[in-house]
């Protein structure tokens, strides 16, 4: 019993490490609520700590109709699925030729898409603006689920040929026996043994774009065109800021993507036991 | 059992690309048949944005064949992406713009502004020099040449005080720095915080020049912002450099918070409106906020002893060269500079440049135009610290905060004086 005891110790101690570590998590969020519902008045008067006295409900609002919220958060949705959804269909089919097919240059080709996501936004942002001119894409979302297709393809790449590299080589060989062609095998087999972790990816690129906001600051002119990100900019003025209403810009602009990320977790976690299964 | 389908998911995802497909801005506008005017700005929530919005709902009254589509733009983006928009077809009819070498300057440069010459003498603008200069630019440098820019409006940086804090410790508004020094240390030794001051933000910058041109003259002011005359080696310079000890000597005798160089903006001017501080230096775009946010006791405005006074006309509107409506424009300008306009923003609380004295009633206006009259009277506006060279401003606010934090002067001269005479154009 003793023994018992003992080794139940260090799961306590995880689980309050755990739990500190959330708390420290979970505290900018808390501030970013008690401040987006706090009266202005409060908020001078109290300092941002304070929790609020009168619940002032008229901020979202505010913000919402100034900023035309639903467009953006239109806007934010399309580009966020499309460009997980291209970037991980992209990225499964290259890693595949690179993990499995083993094509000829790989390393450099990996090199080659590594540049795609370690070249600071930065330095990239002037060419891009020219050429999605160029093109006549500037002010159209398509500019941006172009880049960030492209930017987190090449990251997808890099992550999934290396996940591909490690596939059970005894596995492709019996389906090469059985005479599967290389499609056939990227269907029934690498796809369904991979999925989890696409869906961890597809996750990934969602909140990654959801939160992107150079680009698209120079990209998307247009208000009409405009990111969730980017409204919340308005709460900021050349000299003048507005905390309270900022606090609320921030809760309403990162919940969708905390909500998608709710909804994922879960058919992540369902992913993964299936595979454990197998 | 299998939870994910494979058909549900590709499903999903088809009707979710027919969904954007159809929907959304993904697919190009049809082209308007109404002729349509875009006009932009960023200020908000304030005397000009409130005088603007009038303004343009009998622009669109005179013009019911126009459809009026105003966006309001955020700071950030018309900072950051400003030429890039005004390159591009997305560029509006009429927008709000900065004013400076660096932003309007650039700009022009590059040919993206309208010269507003023509519209000038069609409309009889007469605008006096130290009002149109902010919007004249040669070769990109401000103070004269081409008209590319009006500004409809001032702003300045003085002192706001707290009258009660100041009746209750005995002391009168410092007619000299002396008089200064010597009020902030009745305060500290009252325990009362004798300056707000945010080190980690624009107010350091704001502090460090609006010292330094308290003792500068015109002169210093045309070769250190216009380039005129002989120029200033900046990492010498005795003007900044007796503003930057100054600033380090008022840390060091405890007139700011303690670490102030990590208080930020908001934070300071929250703590001012609280009454917990005896002053606090900021610009005439804090008076709304004053206004209505300082409840528990009464406060003033006073210009900085010395000489100048940081402060300049207001943001610009600008015609941008692939404007579409140009006449509209220039006309939207025009009643901005009307009498009934600028009185309409006087009374709103703006700093009109051309409203009749009488005719601007409100008392809350009357505190804020004061030391703004004293000081155009003066003809002592000093302008802003980060205008001569482009890119001054981060490097001015970093310096700052570390000056604060180190109390390094030598490195603060360094710093912001090779910046700065790197960028100065050579003679």
């Amino acid at each position: 019993m003793i023994a018992k005891k003992k080794i139940g110790l260090t799961p306590y101690l995880v689980l309050i490490g755990l739990i500190i570590m959330a708390l420290v998590w979970l505290f900018p969020l808390y501030i970013a609520f008690i401040n987006s519902f706090k009266p202005e008045d409060e908020f001078t008067k109290n300092g941002v700590l304070a929790f609020p006295h009168h619940w002032d409900f008229s901020k979202f609002g505010k913000f919402w109709g100034e900023v035309n919220f639903s467009r953006k958060l239109f806007n934010s949705m399309q580009v966020s699925i499309l460009v997980s959804l291209i970037a991980v269909t992209l990225s499964f089919l290259t890693a595949y030729a690179i993990g499995i097919g083993k094509v000829k240059g790989r390393n450099w080709i990996l090199g080659f898409f590594m540049v795609a996501f370690t070249i600071p936004q930065e330095a990239l942002i002037y060419p891009l603006y020219s050429v999605s001119k160029m093109f006549n894409l500037y002010d159209s979302l398509w500019s941006i689920i172009i880049i960030f297709g492209v930017m987190s393809t090449g990251f997808g790449t890099y992550l999934l040929s290396s996940v591909m590299s490690t596939f059970p080589d005894e596995l492709l060989e019996a389906a090469r026996v059985d005479g599967a062609s290389p499609w056939r095998i990227l269907r029934s087999i690498v796809l369904p043994l991979l999925r989890p972790t696409l869906f961890v990816l597809a996750t990934m690129f969602f909140i990654f774009t959801w939160n992107e906001f150079l680009i698209p600051l120079v990209m998307l002119p247009s208000n009409d065109h405009q990111t969730v990100t980017l409204s919340m900019a308005i709460t900021t003025g050349q000299y003048t800021s507005d905390p309270t209403a900022r606090a609320a810009a921030a809760l309403i602009g990162f919940m969708p993507s905390v909500i998608f990320f709710l909804i994922f977790q879960r058919t992540l976690m369902r992913g993964i036991t299936l595979g454990a299964v197998k | 059992m299998k939870l994910v389908n494979k058909t549900s998911v590709r499903v999903l995802a088809v009707a979710v690309v027919a969904v954007f497909a159809t929907t959304s801005t993904l697919a190009t506008a049809p082209a308007a048949t109404k002729k349509t005017f875009n006009i932009w700005w960023y200020s908000k929530d304030n005397a000009m944005s409130q005088t603007w919005a009038v303004a343009l709902k009998e622009l669109k009254k005179n013009h019911p064949d126009v459809k009026v589509n105003f966006q309001l733009k955020t700071f950030e983006q018309i900072n950051n992406a400003g030429a890039q928009i005004l390159n591009s077809n997305a560029a509006p009819d009429l927008s709000e713009w900065n004013k400076g070498n660096g932003t309007a300057g650039l700009a022009s440069k590059a040919g993206l502004l309208t010269d507003l010459s023509s519209y000038s003498k069609k409309y009889k603008w007469n605008l006096p020099s130290s009002v149109s200069l902010y919007g004249q630019y040669d070769k990109g440098l401000m103070g004269t040449g081409k008209l590319y820019g009006v500004p409809t409006y001032g702003e300045y940086v003085s002192v706001f005080y707290n009258k009660d804090l100041f009746a209750a410790n005995g002391v009168a508004i410092p007619k000299t720095m002396a008089e200064m020094e010597m009020a902030m240390a009745k305060f500290k030794s009252a325990g009362v915080v004798p300056m707000e001051m945010a080190g980690g933000d624009y107010q350091t910058v704001h502090n460090v020049y609006a010292l330094a041109v308290s003792r500068a003259n015109q002169a210093w002011i045309n070769s250190f912002q216009l380039f005129k005359g002989k120029a200033i080696d900046a990492s010498k310079d005795a003007n900044i450099k007796w503003a930057a000890d100054t600033l380090v000597k008022w840390n060091k005798a405890g007139y700011f918070e303690p670490n102030a160089s990590g208080v930020k903006a908001d934070d300071a001017v929250a703590e001012f409106q609280n009454g917990k501080a005896a002053m606090m230096i900021g610009g005439s775009w804090l008076d709304g906020g004053m206004e209505t946010k300082i409840s528990s006791f009464k406060y003033g405005k006073f210009l900085l002893p010395g000489t100048l006074s940081v402060g300049s006309a207001g943001n610009l509107f600008v015609i941008p060269s692939k404007s579409k409506n140009k006449d509209l424009a220039a006309e939207f300008i025009n009643m901005l500079l009307s009498k009934k306009y600028q009185n309409y923003l006087g009374n709103a609380g703006g700093l009109a440049l051309f409203a009749d004295a009488d005719a601007v009633a409100n008392p809350a206006s009357a505190r804020t135009a004061g030391p703004f009259g004293q000081a155009v009277k003066k003809n002592a506006l000093a302008m802003y610290p980060d205008w001569p060279v482009a890119g001054y401003y981060p490097i001015l606010l970093a310096a700052g905060t570390e000056l604060l934090a180190s109390g390094d002067v030598a490195g603060y001269m360094k710093k912001t004086g090779d910046f700065y005479n790197s960028g100065r154009p050579k003679a």
